[in-house]
């Protein structure tokens, strides 16, 4: 257990901390910042986001035909304020606007009309016809609501079942899907994070021994070749603290995008994207958290099956730049990105899964066999 | 490894292969300018097309009657045939209207928007305007000379300028740029971590080894570089056939990707565009390996020097990005080696943004190799004189 404890401390040397602070600092501006500081991103998404709120709030997650028709009232209040600034405005005056629909209609080769136009993209005034904007997306999902899951495109025979049985159980999509693709976006960059530490972490795990010429030492003694499995259980629990402490700490981040309220509705009533089982947003999320462990738990052992297979530290680098470009490219995106989702049949997730879990094992098995007649070089 | 993921990638986006070599048929009957007789020629070839598909009212109308229908019932010869002919009509079209497009542009406009959005004042913004008063200059030169008159494969649709410099070259330096951190790193801080420090540095031959061990990383670099670049560039060259496009102008009409055109600093060849982008890629790759060569001198750990190394490059890219609180700081900042590097398509570009000053790459490069050299020789020096110590 000592052993272990000193492990765990030779990893955290300072060059190595410095060096992770700065790097998670250049990453989190580059991969995440945007999706947190931007969400909704534009408009008129961060209007919609704040009708759905509101809908949310009064409605729950199944809409109906009297519930649609509250909405369009405040709709039409919208509306009749911004035709009464049409009426006023000297510049719409002047290009003889006074309906939205003469103004979504009007000549684009007609010159006091781009005036108007482009004052009104200039001043407040226009905000109002970002919220008609966002009032119309939501309208819009909602009449096309039973034609989202667009019935005649289908990968499988097994997507065709499941887009059936979505439209018998009318579960429609009523709200957009900004909130999950922006969800979904920030986990697998915070995944691409976490596998970046543990790859500086856990690289010199095995080879600083190795380097240092401490191997030959350890081996002549009993004990010494029971340090592989010690040094193997402390990578794990690196991994393990690692991934915790970024998933939290992002985590906290994430819930100020104050998506909170979506977190108990189904995801096929908020995503356009459909998904093999009815599961919740929460659920959805507590999935993909638990995914994100599996992938860093997965790559943290390649890490260190590479780091006791190499021979100096150019070779580990040079492995660990492939690892992770394979997971960035492929693992991460189909395991993580595509979920539950029907872009792929519903085993190959779970099988790529099982796949890695049992590579993983294998490996770590055959190393530890290794490792106990090793000779002494 | 990274050959093979080049080649890999280059043969997934080479679909449209066979519809980018008719613009070779095109060079080599007209010519690589596009003048009226050109056009001429190129319009009654397509009328002739038309007629030997059995179309009566010309060519024109021919492709706008043409239906899904119409196309599908066709035999697959039949079918090649019409794509040939609405292939030649657009390039046609497209060039017929190239002067139109080019009169429309407005350098002046392109200036007060980038003040705009960037915020500029004072000195940057003074900066800016004497930049693109002095790109108006060359935008006129470059349309009474019409030099955007060449044949080249239409921008809008297929993007080869894009292809091949934004994501080919781009890849290529990436790949180039972690070989050489590592490889330097590892050549450098070979003795002390093969522990062969203490012999070596102790004897007067031994202290002058660094000196060796630059130039091997040099040269290492070299060659990591030359066969990734070659292995690269002819697998791309391979599949898209540039031979009759060696001399067209880089700056032709043709090659307008996106909103605003490519307005390079003087005209030149497609082969000298390429060249100066492999070598400016190349003094990139060797001011890296001298960074990485004098921090490894210092600091004597591979594993430390390459990570770190690798962290400043990535902090050079993400770092303009924060000086948004100020204009001359963010200016600066644009003299930067990875955003060069990042963006082999944009060289020698004109109208891109904050990296388009005229003679901003040179620049760049002397600035990075003269700290990276300044560094280096002041490390070699400390080296000489260091105490060994275990």
């Amino acid at each position: 257990m000592r052993l272990w404890w000193m492990e765990i401390k030779k990893c955290f040397t300072w060059p190595i901390i410095g060096l992770l602070i700065v790097m998670n600092v250049l990453l989190y501006s580059l991969l995440v910042e945007f999706h947190l500081d931007n969400f909704p991103n534009g408009r008129p998404s961060s209007e919609r986001f704040e009708i759905e709120l509101d809908m949310v709030e009064k409605y729950g997650e199944v809409i109906d035909d009297g519930e649609i028709a509250e909405v369009q009232r405040e709709y039409g209040k919208i509306v009749e304020k911004f035709e009464a600034i049409l009426k006023v405005h000297p510049l719409s005056q002047a290009a003889g606007v006074e309906t939205i629909e003469q103004y979504r209609e009007g000549e684009r080769d007609d010159e006091a009309f781009n005036k108007m136009r482009q004052a009104f993209w200039e001043t407040d005034d226009f905000d109002l016809m970002w919220w008609i904007q966002a009032y119309e997306g939501v309208f819009e999902n909602y009449r096309y609501k039973d034609r989202i899951f667009y019935g005649e495109y289908y990968r499988s025979a097994q997507e065709k079942e499941r887009i059936d049985e979505l439209l018998e159980n009318e579960s429609y999509q009523y709200y957009g899907s900004s909130v999950v693709e922006n969800f979904i976006t920030i986990a697998e960059n915070v995944t691409i994070i976490i596998l970046f530490n543990l790859m500086i972490l856990l690289s010199p795990l095995f080879l600083r021994d190795r380097v240092n010429q401490m191997v030959p030492l350890q081996y002549s003694s009993k004990h010494g070749r029971k340090i592989f499995a010690t040094k193997w259980w402390a990578g794990l629990a690196l991994t393990l603290f690692v991934t915790t402490f970024l998933i939290a700490a992002y985590g906290l981040l994430y819930m100020g995008n104050g998506t909170s309220p979506f977190f108990f509705m189904q995801l096929y009533h908020m995503d356009n994207i459909n998904y093999w089982y009815d599961v919740t947003f929460g659920q959805y999320i507590i999935s993909v958290v638990i995914g994100m462990y599996l992938i860093s738990a997965i790559f943290g052992m390649l890490v260190i099956a590479c780091s006791s297979l190499s021979g100096n530290y150019l070779i580990q680098m040079a492995t660990q730049i492939v690892l992770i470009g394979l997971f960035i490219w492929l693992v991460i995106p189909m395991a993580l990105g595509r979920l539950f989702q029907t872009y792929h049949l519903p085993w190959i997730v779970p099988g790529i899964y099982v796949g890695l879990i049992t590579l993983v094992l294998l490996l770590f098995y055959r190393l530890l066999r290794r490792e106990r007649v090793r000779e002494i070089t | 490894m990274f050959l093979g993921f080049n080649s890999f990638y280059i043969w997934s986006e080479a679909r449209e292969g066979k519809e980018l070599a008719i613009l070779n048929d095109i060079v080599e009957t007209y010519g690589k300018t596009i003048n009226d007789e050109a056009l001429e020629g190129l319009q009654e070839e397509i009328e002739q097309k038309a007629i030997a598909l059995g179309s009566e009212q010309g060519a024109a109308a021919y492709l706008d009657s043409m239906t899904p229908e119409f196309y599908y019932k066709q035999s697959e010869d039949m079918q090649q045939q019409i794509d040939e002919l609405s292939l030649y009509a657009m390039y046609a079209d497209l060039a017929g209207r190239l002067g139109e497009r080019y009169e429309k542009i407005d350098i002046h406009a392109f200036g007060e928007d980038m003040k705009k959005t960037y915020g500029l004042s004072g000195i940057s913004a003074s900066w800016m305007d004497e930049h693109f008063a002095q790109l108006e200059g060359r935008f006129e030169t470059f349309m009474e000379n019409e030099s955007y008159n060449e044949w080249f494969f239409a921008g809008n649709p297929y993007r080869m300028h894009s292809f091949l410099f934004r994501s080919i070259m781009k890849i290529i330096a990436l790949e180039g740029i972690l070989l050489a951190v590592l490889m330097t790193a590892y050549l450098t801080a070979y003795e002390r971590e093969q522990r062969t420090h203490l012999l070596v540095f102790a004897s007067k031959i031994g202290r002058g080894l660094m000196k060796k061990k630059a130039w091997a990383a040099g040269i290492a670099t070299v060659w990591a570089g030359l066969l990734l670049m070659a292995g690269t560039l002819a697998v791309f060259f391979s599949f898209h056939d540039y031979s009759g496009l060696w001399n067209v102008n880089v700056g032709s009409g043709l090659n307008w990707e996106y909103q605003a055109p490519y307005v390079f600093w003087w005209d030149m060849p497609i082969w000298q565009y390429l060249l100066l982008a492999v070598v400016i890629v190349f003094i990139s790759w060797l001011i890296i390996t001298i960074a990485t060569f004098a921090m490894a001198v210092r600091v004597q750990s591979s594993y430390i020097v390459s990570i770190a190394i690798l962290l400043v490059l990535l902090a050079l890219f993400v770092v303009p990005s924060y000086f948004t609180f100020s204009p001359l700081l963010m200016l600066a900042s644009h003299f930067n080696l990875m955003l060069l590097v990042l963006n082999p398509h944009m060289l020698f570009n004109g109208l891109s943004g904050m990296t388009g000053f005229w003679y901003h790459e040179l620049l760049t490069l002397s600035i990075f190799m003269l700290l990276a050299a300044v560094v280096a020789i002041r490390t070699m020096k400390r080296f000489k004189r260091k105490d060994i110590h275990e």
